[in-house]
């Protein structure tokens, strides 16, 4: 409602690919084509806006949502692509509104369980003690003893003790102006005759049911509640209505208590026992806010409860070893908080054993020795082996390194690369290995995807992608890597220009701009063109042509130069264009020169991405050159 | 450091290679004399057009800065002033050293950049303007702007995009070969050097352990390190292994290893190479190694005496 609308660049777009087990896919390119975004992404550590990633999915599985996915318009490919997405996504959300059906089911779910939980207890405590035979208090005391096995009972697994407090809390709020008061009143009513030996007066009687019912029924409605998120995560998250509304009120209340609660002392006494008191308070209260704004953004995301369990198995070996590693942590702590965060290990012994273990397996021994060392105490080689073993100690089975020896120098990095090889044959370890190093791609990758510009626009194995490259840009790649053999030297093959701007992307394929190889079909737009020709004109080569215009996406308007006829300028400027072809790659999209009134118009090919195809097997590239595009395609839409 | 010694021949390129910490970088300032408050020249010597520039003046010392050896710093991209256009940048020292006004001034400005491959209007511009290797072009031009006859490149291509490093690596040899400069490459990445450069200084440790030309030094490589570093790198055009590592770590410079620096970390070592230090001496034409392997090498005798303190 207020403020701009919130706006996506598809820097990364279309970038698909598989990882087998035990597999190193290098994914190579220049800095801000996206490597870094798309192994994020994968981890789910940056948001994507859209696409799947799907962990250990069968060949068949991913067959049958290609397939749907390849054919949106029939009835049931939608729902084949949710049903794969459901069992193997961890990055797809599920928002459903609710529906009627589903909320009558649920209400009778809830009260016909909040019956048999306030009575079947209600009628064994009768049965068994008979304190106090047919009053209200019965039930209230039924109503606690149901509320503490539903709660155990309906509990989602995780760690809920760190949610339980805000859930009790809120909801005993509710539940006091909700149950406990009408409770009450009702109980004036029905309960008047005074039973049972301890309390005679009714009004007291009936207070102490009240104080009972609501002190423990919120427990019951917490487990309950807790039944229906959980049985909502499970089906799906909550509408988007619901989730605006729920983080407008999480601002608010925020707002709230930081209007109510954040004011400074005034004086500067030390504070008394009531303002530590009131401190305290605070601490609590804030932190109790943080969990309830946690615990209310996990709840419309169902890959995020999976997530937290998958975390374990998905680790992440950061760049630059220097930053990454926290200066005031000693590398126990490090390597020991994914286990402490994850509570894998029970017992501080296991820890340690785990801990010691990791860095061995890291290359650091002896490692007791290493255990109460600070990062500034370590080499840059030991360091990248200590982030290692933060990533080892929870035991992965996939790890995204994101450059990892980059920052090394040579005579350290062979040693890092040689442990990360080990340690895959030892462990069966599944590396996503983002590099910029052409070379060392080569040296460890099973396959190598190059990326251009938030594009994969080649992709096989390494022998294919290094021996056999088929696209321009992996062509020019490869053939600028320095080489330390000066014998070996090629012919370089200079890209001109800079990659653009990735919120500015260029249309059909995002290489054609800079592409020594580039023709009709890549995509060319008519200011693209224009610009051509302007400069052109600037070198005096157009003395007959006057303005040129770019014309919408497919067409150029020039006019002749003064006293000059169209026919004329056109013929020279036809003359101009045929030389100049091979020289100027944008020229080639002109399809057509004619003249319209007094002026003449360039008409251009139509242009398109190319998609990413298969040549041989293993092996595809997205590029026209090797797989033209259909006919359909290039066809003029003037 | 010590016992870096080379020498560089009119119009040739030379590349001072080794890892980080070794001294590539000091060796570069103190050619310079522009060593930091805590770095002192206690010996040695630096002749350039016949005069040597350890003893020479702080006077005479900046009349030979810019005008005949600049330096293009490493991290360059980032030491442009970013509140001040490149164009007078690039002009305070044309007005400095060579007194030009200052029209004169930006109109060489504006040729030095169209010479690096940069539009002459873009003079006006701040350097956030500039892409990262766009800033380095900058430099570059900046480095010319008095006509050095040597310019000494700390890293000049280390933290851009191979392509964007294809491309300055391409502008400063054609920079080399049209305006016939001298150059010293101070680089990590050895197969940047040996594509550019003609000869090669490996260095480790503060020492210089081998130099030659490239060819020779890369086809076959006298002393262990430079045997080992060249192991070390991938090569995209050779066979798929592994490269080779060299155990253990970069020895501290304030406590150095008895003897030869590297013998702690030599495959090759033996009793001689931890009780004497060996001295960069010739062991083929135009090829000089610091190494006992080869007999011809002699031990260090004495050390070169200290200047006085300045």
């Amino acid at each position: 409602m207020f403020g701009a609308a919130r706006q996506w660049a598809k820097a990364v777009d279309g970038v698909s690919f598989d990882i087998r087990k035990g597999e190193v896919l290098c994914l190579v390119g220049e800095s801000g084509c996206g490597k870094t975004s798309t192994g994020r992404a994968i981890l789910k550590l940056t948001e994507a806006t859209g696409g799947d990633v799907f962990l250990e999915v069968p060949d068949e599985e991913v067959k049958r949502f290609r397939e749907a996915a390849s054919k949106p318009d029939r009835p049931d490919s939608a729902k084949v692509m949710d049903e794969v997405r459901r069992k193997y996504s961890i990055t797809w959300k599920e928002s459903i509104a609710w529906r009627w059906p589903e909320i009558l089911v649920l209400a009778a779910m809830v009260a016909a369980g909040t019956l048999a939980a306030f009575l079947i207890p209600a009628l064994l405590v009768g049965f068994v003690t008979d304190p106090f035979a047919s009053s209200w208090t019965t039930i209230g005391f039924g109503v606690a003893v149901g509320a503490v096995l539903g709660t155990v009972a309906s509990w989602p697994p995780g760690r809920p003790w760190r949610r339980l407090p805000i859930v009790v809390g809120l909801l005993s709020v509710i539940l006091v102006i909700t149950g406990g008061i009408p409770t009450f009143f009702f109980a004036q009513f029905v309960g008047t005759e005074p039973e049972g030996p301890t309390i005679s007066i009714p009004w007291q009687r009936d207070l102490f049911g009240m104080l009972l019912a609501t002190s423990f029924a919120p427990m019951f409605a917490a487990g309950s509640s807790a039944l229906v998120i959980d049985w909502r995560t499970r089906t799906g998250g909550l509408s988007e209505t619901m989730q605006r509304l729920l983080r407008r009120f999480q601002r608010f209340s925020e707002q709230a208590s930081a209007a109510l609660l954040g004011r400074r002392q005034p004086t500067r006494r030390p504070p008394g026992i009531i303002e530590r008191i009131l401190n305290r308070f605070r601490e609590r209260s804030q932190a109790v806010s943080m969990y309830l704004s946690e615990w209310r953004k996990r709840k419309g995301d169902i890959g995020g409860i999976r997530m937290r369990a998958l975390r374990r198995r998905l680790q992440l070996i950061f760049q630059d070893p220097y930053e990454s590693l926290n200066p005031k942590q000693s590398v126990y702590e490090i390597v020991s908080e994914p286990l402490l965060v994850n509570r894998v290990t029970q017992s501080p012994e296991e820890t340690t054993s785990a801990v010691l273990s990791a860095l061995r397996d890291a290359g650091l021994r002896p490692a007791e020795e290493f255990v109460f060392r600070f990062p500034h105490e370590l080499s840059g080689g030991q360091r990248q082996r200590v982030s290692i073993a933060a990533a080892l100690v929870l035991e992965p089975d996939f790890i995204v390194a994101d450059e990892p020896v980059s920052m090394l120098d040579v005579s350290i990095r062979t040693g890092i690369l040689q442990l990360m090889m080990d340690l895959r044959k030892s462990r069966g370890l599944t590396y996503l290995f983002i590099t910029h190093d052409l070379g060392l791609a080569w040296i460890i990758a099973d396959r190598i995807a190059v990326m251009y510009l938030g594009k994969i626009v080649e992709i096989g194995t390494a022998e294919q992608v290094i021996r056999q490259p088929q696209h321009p840009y992996t062509r020019a790649l490869i053939s600028v890597v320095p080489s330390p053999d000066p014998r070996k030297r090629v012919e370089r093959v200079i890209v001109k220009g800079e990659r653009p701007d990735a919120a500015n992307i260029p249309a059909g394929c995002r290489f054609h701009p800079r592409c020594p190889m580039a023709f009709e079909a890549c995509g060319w737009d008519a200011e693209e063109v224009a610009e051509e020709l302007q400069v052109l004109q600037a070198a005096g080569r157009l003395p007959d042509v006057g303005m040129i215009m770019a014309q919408g996406e497919r067409a150029i308007e020039i006019l002749p130069a003064p006293g000059k006829s169209p026919t004329d300028a056109r013929s020279a400027l036809e003359a101009v264009l045929a030389e100049e072809r091979n020289a100027r790659l944008a020229l080639k999209a002109i399809q057509g020169v004619r003249v319209r009134d007094d002026r003449i118009i360039l008409m251009l090919h139509a242009g398109s991405a190319p998609r990413l195809t298969r040549l041989a097997p293993e092996h595809s590239v997205a590029c026209h050159l090797i797989t033209p595009p259909s006919t359909a395609s290039v066809a003029v839409t003037a | 450091m010590s016992g870096a010694s080379f020498d560089l021949r009119e119009g040739e390129a030379i590349g001072l290679a080794g890892e980080s910490g070794c001294g590539k970088t000091t060796t570069a300032l103190a050619l310079m004399k522009l060593l930091p408050s805590n770095g002192r020249i206690v010996g040695g010597s630096v002749s350039f057009e016949g005069r040597n520039l350890v003893r020479s003046s702080e006077t005479t010392m900046r009349k030979v800065r810019w005008k005949k050896i600049s330096i293009i710093f490493q991290g360059a991209m980032n030491s442009l002033n970013p509140v001040r256009r490149i164009g007078g940048q690039i002009a305070e020292p044309i007005i400095l050293h060579e007194g030009a006004t200052k029209t004169a001034a930006m109109k060489r400005a504006g040729q030095l950049l169209e010479l690096c491959g940069i539009s002459g209007e873009r003079v006006n511009d701040y350097p956030h303007e500039f892409s990262g290797g766009m800033r380095q072009r900058v430099m570059i031009a900046m480095a010319l702007a008095c006509n050095p006859s040597l310019v000494i490149a700390d890293e000049p291509v280390t933290a851009l995009d191979v392509m964007i490093q294809a491309q300055i690596l391409e502008l400063l040899e054609r920079l080399r070969r049209d305006l016939g400069l001298s150059m010293i490459l101070i680089s990590h990445d050895l197969s940047v050097l040996a594509e550019t450069c003609n000869r090669v200084a490996i260095m480790y440790a503060g020492k210089i352990v081998e130099t030659g030309l490239v060819v020779d030094v890369f086809s076959d490589p006298k002393h262990p390190y430079t045997q080992g570093l060249i192991a070390a790198f991938p090569d995209i055009r050779s066979q798929r292994v592994m490269p080779e590592a060299i155990p253990g770590d970069v020895p501290s410079l304030i406590a150095p290893p008895t003897g030869c620096v590297f013998h702690p970390r030599c495959k090759s070592a033996f009793e001689r190479c931890s009780k004497a230090e060996p001295s960069l001496a010739e062991i083929a034409p135009d090829r000089r190694a610091a190494c006992f392997l080869y007999p011809e090498v002699p031990e260090v005798s004495e050390r070169t005496s200290p200047l006085p303190a300045p």
